[in-house]
């Protein structure tokens, strides 16, 4: 796999993702004890034979005591169904100083993740989107679907603008379920639409973790002289003295992550920010530390 | 202002290179694909204004230390004068230079120590020193006219500042005034003559506004005529003098016009001293002295206030006929002007003849009585005669030419005899009185008959109407000129008897009484003169002798009758007009004349067309000495006072280039060649660097390294300052005890060297101790000792070190003669503190001082204590070199240029190789290794082959 192989899984040992606390809602089983009755081990009472039950239920010895239909009714282990949303619009292919891209470097944060669901039974779909869902794997309780989503993620390549609400609108239509629904992009973009756009999928119970992945580049702009930025999202240009707007760039950049830090807070949105000169597991783990609480 | 590489201002436009470069990488920006514009924008929008203004701001110091560093090396350089002149680079242009050195006498001024003509020669001397070979130099002196015109005896130019500079050594203050237009005028017109040329005239003067002559500074422009605005005019600029006393004039006063009892044997000496303003000058108090003739008569004190003069009188006392001598002030700063001789001739007072009728005549009441009271006052008499009392036998007897005057009066008779001799008397121009007396007899005026200017008539004792009416007026004789009749109570004046007098026509009548009749009467016999009274003196003839008006009118018969006139003659002269002395038609001319001048020096005077003429440059008292007279006459010269002269104010506005005195080379050669403005200029470029660096924001340390260096390497681009242009220099170091042992050897040396080699020696030797400045611009050093220094200090072994590591050369000469003195010892323990090092070891036979002019084979000196000359090398040369045998010592000479010392033990073949040895030094501080070089073997192998080594 590209971006799970063996010494990176190595370095996932250890690594839990506790989705307990979110209360799962799923027809699939898994880890996440649900409120609903379903098909487990773990016995819960009888209820008596109604057309439609599956025959296998059938307690045997009650209705050779009783002569009448019982079926057992289990306690049923709810999976969660987790999805991640990742950024493939244009802007995350940026990369500077011969590090991963920002896409690069999500895609090994949600391939890290989706093994620690997965491998703990729980199902993991991923949607990679620019302006519009891209492509899309839905939830699957397997570890080969591992294999799959590092395929799809492999073969795309960062291109377009990116337009979450849209891309929401879209993909939640088909979200039926209460879902963890991780959001790995740079944000990059106006925050106050971002921002509305994660409130709404907050307020249909989804759970919203976002990783926001930059590159340091981003936030230092380490260049000298008379540059001619080009936008990786669009046609625009800018040409500027980068010495002499350096400073005005990071108290703007600073001045950004704090306000949405701040809004990510008050809407109990989990948030966290990686650049990509960090190791990988290490954010990944800084991540998951914030997801479990 | 212009540009000594004016070619480098082409590369000028250069200096736009930053805004073109910027114009470019503004083209050529660096494409950055970058995630997202939002933020750079806004951070753009934010820092615009700010970055606009940094940019430019960048733009203009990089355009601006481009076009710094390339107008600093073309060498700009200010001239601070706009007077419109093609400026010239120094090297292109000779300079015409006539120097202008006033010899006035208020260039004595003297507050410290030196007059300021010296101080002006020494900052005119440093001013020839720094003149270019190629100028040209024409020295005068002046005062109110040309005093000496330079060395030759007349303008022209020479290009020996030397020589100019010698002439103008030898020149003293005199004793006249300054007119700076005299000076001028020939100067420029000899400027205007001498062709094309950077033209300056150089005034030595103290700038006094007393040296124009009407409309002060201004009227160089209109009063020289050949004044030309392009010749550069340099003058000094002074401290403000202080205030300077002086004395003017004085004046000799008696008689009427003096104070009271001042008479003619007992005149007034009134003497004026006037202060000139001047720094902090309030009032001062000085003494003053006279003297009459070399006798000391008075002392006192004299309050001075400052513009004004103060008068003061002096009493002189005996009768002379030359009253001369001086008044001095206490000496001050300018002392030229503290003395005013004086001279004055005093007219002789006449004898007179008082002949009285007998021996009761002197009675009280009488008119003898009041005669006499008129000569003989206890004040010393009333009127400047000298009267002799006699009676008639006396009389008889008495020479009566050698009286001015005859009175007669109180007669009885005259015997037939004495009345022919007064006839005679008369008739060869002397002057008689006739007042008759009390006892009179009316015969005795027969004899009298032709003589009298009236015939006598009867007694008349009926008192006469009262007053007296003058009709002739009193101021026509006398001494007592200031007065008029009006002014004495002559209506007051009465008579009780008189004569009736018969005018003869010829007569005139001076006054007649109330009643209209003759009381006195003027008449002439032969080129005599007569005077008659008409009535004696006696109180009960009338109340005349108790009037005051009794002795004017005396004053004015005397007067009449001598025809003295009191007078006295001033023989003052002034320095710049000729003494003349001139003999009137009446007077005897002598022979011969002698003058002798204050100094007594005897200057024998040819008198022409009746009168001598004799210029004389020194203020005093000159005696001419007369051939045929026993006493000599006296002149007084004195300073010419009327310009003021002793006002050593400077000229308020003055038209020329003030330097300083102590500093005036370099006013003159900033002014003459203007400032370059190089050292500024590269300041303003490290300014502009570092704010070059401030707003680039750079911060690498390469690069900052990279600015340091180029600050570094603008500040060594500073001129180095040349030593002595292209001359050789003998520099010896000058410490306590005797540093210098053979004053003349240095000069004979470089005499030597410049008449053997073709190196320029510079003929003044300079000496300087360790710590002096000018040290490291002295590559060559002797030092000569025969006892043991103090030691050294540390600062003075580094800087020692420092002097020799860098470049300098010290010869050490032991002049000692001694195998092992203290000496000796002392430069072993010193250039081993020196050198730790480098040891100081003899030199090998072969080293390169022995070939660098001579081949030397032996070492020469006064004496032969080493056989080698000893060394210390530094950095492949030897920069201590340490001679034993006194080469110095075979050089001194005496005055007569024989050696001073014998040279043992190898006598003159020995000195002879002391004196090459001593030029293979210099060469070898001068050229080092150089005849070392392997081009110079084949001669060098030649030469001793040949053995012709000289």
């Amino acid at each position: 796999m590209r971006y799970l192989d063996g010494l990176r899984l190595a370095r996932l040992r250890g690594l839990r993702l506790d989705l307990r606390r979110y209360r799962a809602e799923g027809y699939l089983s898994g880890r996440h004890r649900s409120s609903q009755h379903g098909f487990s081990q773990e016995f819960s009472q009888h209820r008596e034979y109604a057309p439609g039950d599956e025959l296998r239920t059938l307690d045997w010895k009650v209705i050779a005591r009783k002569d009448r239909f019982f079926v057992k009714q289990f306690q049923e282990d709810k999976s969660l169904a987790t999805y991640f949303l990742l950024d493939a619009s244009g802007s995350m292919g940026f990369r500077s100083g011969g590090r991963d891209s920002k896409w690069d470097y999500a895609c090994s944060l949600a391939m890290g993740m989706a093994y620690l669901v997965l491998e703990q039974g729980d199902a993991a779909g991923l949607v990679a989107y620019s302006a519009r869902p891209r492509d899309m794997l839905p939830p699957r309780r397997s570890l080969g679907h591992l294999e799959r989503m590092d395929r799809l993620l492999g073969g795309t390549v960062p291109d377009g603008a990116a337009d979450l609400d849209a891309v929401l609108r879209r993909v939640l239509g088909d979200i039926h379920r209460r879902s963890l629904i991780i959001v790995l992009s740079d944000l990059l973009g106006d925050p106050a639409v971002l921002l509305k756009s994660l409130r709404a999928l907050r307020a249909r119970r989804h759970e919203l973790l976002v990783a926001q992945v930059l590159d340091p580049a981003e936030r230092d702009l380490p260049y000298g002289g008379m540059l001619l930025f080009e936008g990786m999202e669009g046609p625009e240009s800018l040409r500027c003295d980068v010495e002499s707007l350096r400073r005005a760039y990071r108290e703007e950049f600073d001045r950004e992550q704090l306000w949405r830090e701040s809004h990510f807070r008050k809407a109990s949105i989990g948030h966290m920010t990686a650049y990509t000169d960090g190791a990988w597991n290490l954010s990944l783990a800084r991540f998951l530390q914030i997801a479990n609480g | 202002m212009w540009f000594l590489h004016s070619s480098l201002l082409w590369a000028l436009p250069a200096a736009l290179a930053p805004v073109l470069i910027h114009f470019i990488s503004l083209r050529k920006a660096r494409r950055v694909p970058f995630s997202d514009l939002r933020l750079l924008r806004a951070a753009y929008a934010r820092s615009l204004p700010t970055s606009r203004l940094r940019r430019w701001l960048l733009l203009a110091a990089r355009c601006a230390i481009l076009a710094g560093l390339i107008l600093a090396f073309a060498r700009p350089v200010l001239r601070s004068d706009s007077s419109g002149v093609l400026a010239a680079a120094p090297g292109e242009e000779s300079t015409r230079l006539v120097v202008l050195a006033d010899v006035s006498y208020s260039m004595g001024y003297r507050p410290h120590g030196r007059t300021r003509l010296e101080l002006a020669v020494g900052a005119a001397q440093k001013i020839l020193r720094g003149l270019k070979p190629h100028d040209r130099v024409a020295a005068l002196s002046f005062s109110d006219r040309i005093e000496k015109a330079g060395p030759a005896g007349r303008i022209e130019w020479s290009s020996d500042a030397a020589e100019a500079g010698a002439f103008l050594e030898e020149l003293r203050p005199g004793f006249r005034t300054t007119d700076f237009i005299a000076a001028l005028q020939p100067a420029y017109a000899f400027l205007r003559d001498s062709g094309p040329g950077r033209k300056a005239v150089l005034l030595l003067s103290d700038g006094a506004a007393h040296g124009w002559r009407r409309e002060g500074a201004q009227e160089i422009r209109t009063a020289v005529s050949a004044y030309d605005p392009s010749v550069m005019l340099f003058g000094l600029r002074w401290d403000g003098p202080a205030g300077n006393a002086a004395l003017t004039s004085a004046e000799l006063l008696f008689g009427p016009s003096g104070a009271p009892g001042v008479s003619q044997d007992r005149p007034e000496l009134q003497v004026r001293a006037w202060l000139a303003p001047g720094d902090g000058a309030g009032g001062l108090e000085r003494e003053l002295e006279v003297r009459l003739g070399e006798e000391r008569v008075d002392l006192k004190r004299l309050r001075l206030t400052p513009g004004r003069e103060t008068e003061t009188a002096v009493r002189l006392s005996g009768e002379r006929a030359w009253a001369w001598g001086l008044a001095g002030l206490q000496k001050d700063a300018l002392a030229a002007d503290d003395v005013f001789y004086y001279s004055f001739w005093l007219e002789p007072r006449p004898r007179i003849l008082m002949v009285q009728g007998g021996p009761r005549s002197f009675e009280t009441g009488r008119g003898g009585y009041f005669l006499k009271k008129l000569f003989a006052d206890v004040r010393g008499g009333l009127l400047p005669y000298r009267a002799e009392m006699m009676d008639v036998v006396q009389a008889r007897r008495a020479r009566l030419s050698e009286y001015a005057a005859v009175v007669l009066f109180d007669f009885r008779e005259f015997d037939r005899e004495f009345v022919s001799s007064l006839d005679e008397y008369l008739r060869s121009g002397g002057g008689l009185w006739i007042i008759p007396g009390k006892t009179q007899d009316p015969s005795a005026w027969r004899g009298l008959d032709g003589t009298l200017p009236a015939r006598v008539g009867m007694l008349d004792g009926v008192s006469s109407a009262s007053g007296l009416r003058p009709e002739r007026p009193l101021s026509e004789s006398g001494s007592q000129r200031r007065l008029s009749w009006t002014e004495l109570d002559l209506q007051n004046v009465s008579f009780r008897r008189r004569y009736v007098l018969d005018p003869h026509s010829d007569a005139q009548v001076w006054f007649r009484d109330g009643a209209g009749r003759p009381m006195l009467l003027q008449g002439r016999r032969g080129a005599g003169r007569v005077l008659l009274s008409a009535a004696a003196l006696d109180l009960d003839w009338g109340n005349l002798a108790l009037k005051p008006a009794f002795a004017p009118i005396a004053d004015a018969a005397l007067g009449y009758l001598t025809g003295f006139q009191a007078r006295r003659e001033p023989r003052m002269a002034t320095l710049g007009a000729p003494l003349v002395r001139r003999w009137s038609e009446q007077e005897p001319l002598p022979a011969s004349a002698v003058l002798r001048d204050p100094s007594g020096k005897r200057v024998p005077l040819q008198v022409m067309g009746r009168k001598v003429e004799y210029e004389t440059d020194t203020p005093g008292i000159h005696r001419l000495e007369l051939a045929g007279s026993a006493e000599p006459e006296f002149t007084a010269v004195n300073l010419d006072h009327s310009s003021r002269e002793s006002d050593l104010r400077p000229t308020g506005r003055p038209p020329w280039n003030g330097l300083r005195v102590d500093a005036s080379d370099e006013d003159f050669m900033r002014a003459l060649y203007g400032r370059e403005l190089r050292d500024p200029l590269l300041a303003g470029v490290l300014l502009l660097l570092a704010l070059e660096v401030f707003l680039a924001n750079a911060s690498g340390a390469l690069r900052r390294a990279g600015i340091l260096g180029l600050c570094g390497f603008l500040w060594f681009c500073r001129p180095v300052e040349a030593q002595e242009g292209d001359k050789f220099v003998w520099s010896q170091l000058r410490y306590d005890g005797n540093w210098d042992p053979y004053p003349s050897a240095p000069a004979e040396i470089l005499g030597y060297v410049s008449q053997v080699t073709s190196v320029l020696p510079s003929p003044q030797r300079r000496s300087l101790t360790l710590a002096d400045p000018l040290l490291f611009s002295s590559p060559f050093l002797v030092m000569a000792g025969t006892q043991a220094l103090d030691t050294l200090g540390d600062d003075e072994l580094t800087r020692l070190r420092a002097y020799l590591t860098s470049g300098g050369f010290l010869w050490i000469e032991d002049v000692s003669g001694l195998k092992t003195g203290a000496f000796d010892r002392w430069v072993r323990r010193t250039l081993h503190l020196v050198f730790p090092d480098s040891d100081l070891r003899p030199l090998a036979a072969g080293h390169v001082v022995h070939k660098t002019f001579f081949l030397m084979r032996d070492l020469g000196g006064r004496v032969a204590v080493s056989k080698s000359l000893e060394g210390v090398d530094w950095g492949g040369r030897t920069v201590v070199l340490y001679s034993r045998n006194d080469v110095l010592g075979a050089w001194a000479k005496d005055a007569l240029g024989k050696p001073l010392f014998d040279c043992v033990p190898g006598g003159e073949a020995q000195r002879a190789d002391a004196k090459k040895l001593a030029l293979n030094i210099v060469m070898y501080a001068l050229t080092s290794n150089y005849k070392s070089d392997a081009v110079h073997q084949p001669f060098l192998l030649e030469k001793m082959r040949s053995g012709t080594a000289p």
